[in-house]
């Protein structure tokens, strides 16, 4: 959010980062040695096939689970012990993660009771519902609302804590297509005006290519980085216009590749 | 049950004291009501009763969350748990009057020992069914100890609480009456056991079904206050434990 500091600034940083899950027996590591330096402003997507390890990893840099005692974690430049302030998680399950009772505005509100006055509270709370275009859907409750509104919701919850980092994990994976695109676009126009830094799981080439300023395919037992492209495509995306340029095209092309190199066969 | 009592009233021979006509125990009751000793014992036993829930829940809720998020404590007094609950309230009367005499403190300590269970139960198990993305959101917002507790912890376990305490109103009531009759202290039960000492057979029956009529209102209660709840959260009527 610091615009000081330019578009090279690092937010997000990790050197030989290693995971290990599971207990006694079963521990076994799930990603090792992986390097990764993310600028601020990045709109980053993470693919790989499923049970890589891409969830673990976002609950690493999200500071849910711990890495292994020697791997280097930060962000903006200091060492991720817990939920880091200023980066906000995202969940796939939204109907897990909202409260059902609280309002779209209560829930929005969840992340800031402790920290915000009530005016200034407000005030955050409905500039983030108008960014996700839920200003008239403020007083309903979660079950009221269509999967892609509650996402949404959390999307707002996520922004209205202002954060400099968001950890998504498949958010729009439950989703019907027709919702996704209009998500897509509309989470891509977000993180152009609020200029925070978003790290984005996803099963699915075609949303990665479309989102992303840089797409890295996860891959191997234990996990580390496959390949790691950057996008030549304009930062204003449109579902059909971007979808037709050759740019497009071609990063899809590089990307299905080295998905379906690892998996025999790239699905979804 | 009304006709079956019309049939008793038609057929109960005035001559057999031990089946008096249902008539027979209104007047009863009314002669207790006019002596001034009705009001005073229906006083007693649903304040014991609602100050035993009230405690039940608070202690059951509270024990239930710890137990249900902490598997340390869980594995710690899980087997104490299984033999707690199984404990009968009648074998603890000679202990709790031993240690703390024939007191409404004792009434209380009886019944809640013995009526906190179906709430702790349901609570835990309430408290370990709460998805872990729900927790994480507690933590990834950064919220403290304190506010996880009582924005997320205790509204997901609500739903389980009210399970719980539909199942231990009635109980709760029974104990109070049974700790009455046993001890003769106070309350309706003391009366029910005073009547039967005298062979005083229409008076008993009177209060007894006066206790039926107590359950009856005090299970509408219950459930009218789980209309309410539902409404708060519909996802959550499912699952339970006794
Ligand atoms: N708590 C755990 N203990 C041990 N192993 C685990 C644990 N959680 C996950 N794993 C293992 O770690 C690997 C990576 O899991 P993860 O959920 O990160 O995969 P993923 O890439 O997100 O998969 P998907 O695309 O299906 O969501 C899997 O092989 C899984 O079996
Ligand atoms: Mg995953």
């Amino acid at each position: 959010m610091t615009d000081s500091s330019g578009e090279s600034a690092l937010a997000f940083r990790c050197r030989a980062l290693s995971v290990d899950l599971g207990v006694g027996e079963a521990r076994r590591r799930i990603i090792e040695d992986l390097d990764l330096e993310v600028p601020r402003r990045q709109f980053l997507c993470i693919l790989g096939e499923s049970g890589v390890g891409k969830t673990t990893l976002l609950r690493v840099f999200g500071g849910l689970v711990d890495a292994t005692a020697d791997s280097v974690l930060e962000l903006n430049g200091e060492r991720v012990v817990g939920p880091p302030q200023g980066a906000v998680f995202v969940f796939q399950n939204y109907a897990a993660s909202l409260l059902p009772w609280r309002t779209a505005r209560r829930n929005v509100e969840l992340g800031l009771e402790a920290t915000t006055s009530k005016a200034a509270r407000q005030q955050r709370v409905t500039a983030a519902l108008r960014q996700v275009d839920l200003a008239d859907h403020a007083d309903d409750y979660p079950w009221q609302l269509s999967g892609g509104m509650q996402q949404r919701v959390q999307l707002a919850r996520a922004l209205a804590v202002e954060p400099d980092l968001l950890l998504m994990d498949e958010p729009f994976g439950a989703l019907d297509a027709m919702t996704r695109e209009n998500l897509q676009v509309e989470l891509r126009r977000i993180q152009q005006t609020s200029g925070a830094t978003v790290i984005f799981i996803t099963h699915d080439v075609d949303e990665a290519v479309f989102l992303a300023d840089r797409i890295i395919v996860l891959k191997g037992k234990p996990a580390s980085i496959g390949i790691d492209v950057m996008s030549r495509l304009p930062a204003e995306r449109d579902q059909v216009r971007t979808k037709e340029s050759p740019e497009y095209l071609e990063l899809r092309h590089r990307v299905y590749e080295a998905v379906s190199r690892r998996s025999g066969g790239g699905k979804e | 049950m009304g006709f079956g009592l019309v049939l008793w009233q038609i057929f109960a021979s005035p001559d057999v004291p031990y089946f008096p006509p249902p008539i027979e125990w209104l007047r009863a009751l009314a002669a207790l009501w006019t002596s001034g000793k009705l009001v005073p014992a229906v006083v007693v036993t649903l304040s014991d009763f609602a100050g035993a829930l009230a405690l039940s829940i608070v202690i059951g809720s509270v024990l239930g969350i710890l137990l249900g998020r902490s598997k340390l404590l869980d594995r710690l007094f899980g087997p104490a748990l299984e033999f707690g609950r199984t404990m009968p309230a009648g074998a603890m009367v000679p202990v709790a009057v031993l240690i703390m005499g024939y007191t409404s403190s004792m009434t209380l300590a009886v019944v809640v020992l013995t009526s906190f269970w179906p709430i702790l139960l349901n609570t835990r198990s309430g408290a370990q069914r709460i998805s872990q993305d729900r927790l994480d959101t507690a933590r990834v917002l950064r919220l403290s100890w304190w506010e996880t507790q009582y924005k997320i912890l205790l509204p997901s376990v609500l739903p389980s609480i009210q399970l719980g305490t539909r199942t231990a109103a009635p109980v709760t009531l029974i104990i109070v009456l049974l700790v009455e009759i046993l001890t003769q202290v106070s309350g309706i039960g003391r009366e029910i056991a005073m009547q039967q000492s005298m062979f005083r057979s229409a008076p008993v029956y009177g209060l007894v079904a006066l206790t039926g009529v107590m359950g009856l209102i005090v299970n509408w209660l219950i459930s009218w206050a789980g209309h309410l709840t539902r409404k708060y959260d519909p996802s959550a009527a499912n699952g339970s434990e006794q």
